[in-house]
């Protein structure tokens, strides 16, 4: 007879392998022990949105810091506004797509992955 | 308040972990001239400021600084993975790692802890924005001015 993968099945594997990975999480001898499992956050895609979503970022910050100085730089003043407007597009994917991006974008009403791997210093973030 | 934001403001991918380079960049996390430093510097000094668009710019830098923090962070994190006991042994990191192992404490290379003794806050706008002009290093510091230099200024 050939073994079927059922559903029940499958679930079950799945709380199995939580529980084993979360006591992994304590052993000292598994290098990844403090990582849980990873969501979508690494495939190519992603990647690619987060350095769009950094380049705009930092471009913001620039700009705001100029027009901190320069409160009446009307050209300034627009720039930000073009910026902004497209950085709430990516932001908006990033976050829906790669996972939350702060603690108040959590968008998933299915599971909570702010603690989800990888955190942005860890070389699979980058 | 502070919201943290889940991305590193540049990313950060380090290929070869090399503890020789940690030991250096250290600085960049705990030491006089680094980034704990000057975000505490520029966050602590807005609150005394009198105009609007200082308190801003320093509110602005100061948190740029504690991003900045990150990214080095990030740099020594995976600058120290994978290390072997005789990597970290033969190298100079190994006097932080006696006490730290690859944790990352805020030190000098030195080995010196971070020291709030590296900040200057005096509650007077034009002290602190010299202090600020001087720890940026907008006063050459890397590169002290030879006396021919100095000459033809």
């Amino acid at each position: 007879m050939i073994p079927v993968r059922t559903d029940a099945a499958e679930k079950e594997r799945e709380v199995v392998l939580m529980g084993e990975m979360r006591n992994a999480r304590f052993n000292m001898n598994n290098p990844n022990s403090n990582q849980r499992p990873q969501t979508d956050g690494n495939c190519a895609k992603c990647s690619k949105m987060k350095k769009k979503l950094q380049e705009l970022d930092f471009a913001i910050i620039e700009t705001g810091l100029y027009l901190n100085a320069y409160p009446e730089s009307r050209e300034a003043l627009n720039y930000y506004h073009r910026l902004i407007a497209e950085r709430e597009a990516v932001a908006k994917n990033v976050n829906e797509k790669c996972g939350p991006l702060t603690l108040w974008q959590n968008t998933n009403r299915n599971e909570w992955n702010w603690t989800s791997a990888p955190w942005p210093w860890e070389i699979d973030a980058n | 308040m502070w919201i943290y934001e889940k991305k590193l403001e540049y990313p950060v991918k380090i290929k070869n972990p090399n503890p020789k380079l940690a030991q250096v960049i250290i600085s960049q996390l705990g030491g006089p001239d680094g980034e704990l430093a000057a975000s505490m510097r520029y966050l602590h000094q807005r609150y005394s400021m009198p105009y609007g668009e200082i308190t801003g710019i320093l509110t602005d830098i100061g948190t740029e600084e504690l991003a900045h923090l990150e990214i080095v962070a990030a740099i020594l994190h995976q600058l120290t993975r994978n290390l072997s006991e005789e990597q970290i042994k033969d190298s100079p990191f190994a006097t932080y790692f006696v006490d730290h192992t690859t944790g990352l404490y805020p030190v000098a290379a030195s080995g010196v802890p971070f020291d709030m003794k590296y900040v200057g806050i005096k509650g007077d706008v034009l002290t602190d924005l010299h202090e600020d002009l001087a720890a940026d290093a907008a006063i050459p510091q890397a590169q002290p001015l030879s006396k021919d230099r100095l000459k033809s200024l």
